[in-house]
């Protein structure tokens, strides 16, 4: 049985699903899109990751849904969201992660206009020095001490 | 065993390759013995999509995370910051930025002019040749005319400072303070075995187009067109000593875990402040039951780390801060000499870092819990990436007998030999000078027209610049090397790297490194040839 196979039984599995995709929801201005679950897993499945971090995301609901006193769900996103203790359980290595794989969608490095596929052999072009602004920091003489 | 060289060095970094490049234009048969291999350049991060990837793991600057065959394990538990390295033929220039300032005249002095730690048995101007002698094989960028130095001439064009650049250009001019392009192991045009930068990025994951001058690049082409001998694969455990407590070789694994030895008239130890003193602490015979050259229980100690803070400010306009060599734009040295006024001695630089590349930018903001989730991602992410400057506080770290490098009693590496462990604290004059650069930081952040301005220092992943730990000195009971870096308890043994410094400036060491290595390599050559 695959680790998809074993977490289709996950107690928590479709909370799981709409937190992570809420958390880098599709954005409408730019077309940037939301951090798929599905892809994210299988990222997490390359790195042999997957069935830890659905443990950690799902004992995160968990205790989220206890605190909350709500189950979650589409109409209590932003309490989720937004609770400090969600934020203090993504900041482990589980918000590294999802950083980590969003940011290496080609679709999202395109928009920030990052080096594609990589950044040899293209290479940039950089404003150059503009020798005048150094004409003050010339004219205050040497500044290092005489021995 | 059957041959005895003339050298053997051990290490093929900074400091090795500068020796052998050196030794290798006399009749002088010399051997490198280098754990790691030679960089495939083709197969470098910045020539794949996913690069910046490599930086999280077979390219990450602290070996405990690496865990390649040729890296061994360092106990960094008791220290803030831990040490950062690479093992490869070129050792750590393979990542570094290329930032490469000469240290300034009174660094060399600071007892004299400081009334604190120890002055240098060498003087800027002894080591002054020495610099220039190193520009044969290392491209240096940057522009003449530097208050912050005695004249340094014929570099090559310096690097494009960028938009970013200039930003802080100009906030530098409004507080009236020094900055200058900074000096950069980068070739500029077309120069010996380099090709010319293409401002790619990422220097510090290697540097494909051969543009930056890590060793491998710098010296080693020359060194083996001269027929140096370079032994990669090899990891020395000891060094032999006679009757006499002369060096006469060391012990070594090959890469298939063979114990085997090498003999030489002369021995040189180039594998930085922390390698360094563990194959010194691990030479242990009944002539040295501590250790070679640790008759007075020096060897380790005083290790200095430059402690570093990150001070970041936040634009309302695009900088392209991403784009260029990340650590080379612009440094400035306003608050590198001692002031009365300040509540500390000595002082610290400024160096202009480029802006993070997305990945690591998210994951920066991630660490600082600044990253917005939910509806609010995205716009938090466009307002922050590549609209940011940051300057890094590098801060001239002082010498303590009790920050130092031992060995583990339980950690060791593949071949079983004992693993070094850093024991390191920042003392009280190096925090108040990091607080008050970063305050400084702050304020030219801002006057550069930055909004908001966010630090955080030391930075623990920062540990490159490992000094101090076989300083150099006049007086044997003071110091483990004399003034050209042979081991004042055994003779024959050189130490060719940062480890002889006696104090560490307050910019990054390489080319002291390597100049100093170039001297080390003339007096062995004098030594067959007086």
């Amino acid at each position: 049985m695959s680790s998809h196979e074993k977490s289709a039984k996950h107690p928590y599995l479709g909370s799981i699903e709409l937190l992570v995709e809420s958390l880098i929801p599709f954005d409408g201005e730019t077309g940037l899109p939301s951090l798929e679950f599905m892809d994210f897993s299988k990222f997490l499945e390359t790195k042999g990751e997957f069935e830890e971090y659905l443990l950690e995301f799902g004992e995160l609901i968990e205790r989220l849904e206890l605190k909350l006193g709500a189950k979650f769900s589409q109409n209590s996103v932003d309490l989720f969201i937004y609770d400090k203790d969600l934020k203090k359980g993504l900041a482990s290595i589980l918000g590294m992660r999802l950083v980590e794989y969003y940011y290496q969608i080609p679709q999202v490095r395109a928009y920030y206009a990052q080096n594609i596929p990589a950044p040899f052999p293209k290479g940039n072009t950089l404003l150059a020095l503009d020798y005048g602004l150094l004409e003050g920091v010339h004219s205050r003489g040497p500044i290092y001490r005489e021995v | 065993m059957s041959e005895i060289w003339d050298v053997v060095i051990v290490g093929a970094g900074a400091g090795g390759s500068a020796v052998a490049a050196y030794l290798s234009d006399f009749d002088i048969n010399v051997i490198c013995l280098e754990q790691g291999d030679f960089p495939n350049v083709n197969n470098l991060p910045s020539t794949k999509s996913n690069w910046e990837t490599f930086r999280w793991s077979e390219f990450n600057p602290n070996p405990n995370v690496r865990k390649l065959k040729e890296d061994y394990p360092i106990n960094c538990d008791e220290s803030p910051i831990a040490v950062a390295n690479y093992n490869a033929v070129g050792g750590s220039t393979v990542l570094f930025s290329g930032h490469y300032p000469r240290f300034h005249p009174s660094d060399f002095k600071v007892k004299s002019v400081d009334g604190i730690a120890e002055d240098w048995p060498i003087s800027y101007a002894e080591l002054e040749p020495f610099y220039e002698l190193n520009r044969k094989f290392t491209a240096v960028a940057g522009l003449e005319g530097d208050p912050a130095y005695p004249a340094i001439k014929n570099l090559l064009p310096p690097v494009p400072i960028g938009k970013m650049g200039e930003k802080l250009a100009k906030g530098f001019n409004s507080m009236d303070w020094h900055w200058w392009p900074a000096y950069s192991a980068i070739a500029t045009r077309k120069f010996g075995d380099h090709e010319p930068c293409i401002n790619l990025g990422p220097c510090n994951l290697g540097c494909p187009q051969g543009a930056k001058s890590s060793a491998d690049v710098s010296h080693w082409p020359y060194a083996l067109r001269n027929k140096v001998q370079l032994q990669t694969g090899c990891r020395v455990s000891q060094i032999l000593v006679n009757e006499f407590n002369q060096a006469i070789g060391v012990k070594y694994f090959d890469r298939n875990g063979k114990e085997l030895e090498i003999r030489s008239l002369f021995t040189v130890i180039a594998c930085n402040g922390v390698g360094t003193p563990r194959i010194l602490l691990n030479s242990k015979s009944d002539l040295n039951p501590n250790g070679i050259g640790n008759s007075k229980d020096l060897v380790g100690r005083n290790l200095m780390l430059h402690p570093l803070a990150y001070v970041e400010g936040i634009f309302e306009e695009n900088l392209d801060s991403h784009l260029g060599p990340q650590g080379c734009s612009i440094s400035s040295h306003e608050f590198a000499e001692s002031s009365p006024t300040r509540g500390f001695v000595r002082g610290f630089t400024m160096q202009a870092l480029r802006g993070p590349s997305l990945s690591e930018a998210t994951r920066s903001y991630q660490l600082q819990k600044t990253l917005e989730w939910g509806n609010n991602h995205h716009e938090s992410v466009r307002k922050r990436y590549s609209h940011t400057a940051h300057l890094s506080i590098i801060v001239e770290d002082l010498p303590e007998l009790s920050n130092r490098v031992v060995l583990d009693p339980i950690l060791k590496d593949s071949n079983g030999i004992p693993a070094p462990k850093v024991t390191y604290t920042l003392g009280e004059n190096t925090k108040r000078c990091m607080a008050f650069g970063i305050n400084r930081a702050r304020e030219v952040l801002i006057a550069s027209g930055a909004s908001t301005t966010k630090a955080f220092g030391p930075v623990r992943e920062t540990g490159w610049h490992l000094m101090g730990t076989a300083c150099m000195g006049d007086d044997p009971a003071t110091s483990v090397t004399d003034k050209w870096g042979e081991v004042h308890d055994c003779e024959n043994l050189f130490i060719a790297d940062s480890s002889v410094f006696v104090t560490s400036s307050s910019v990054n060491p390489t080319a002291t490194i390597q100049a100093l290595a170039l001297r080390t390599a003339a007096r062995i050559k004098e030594r067959f040839r007086p």
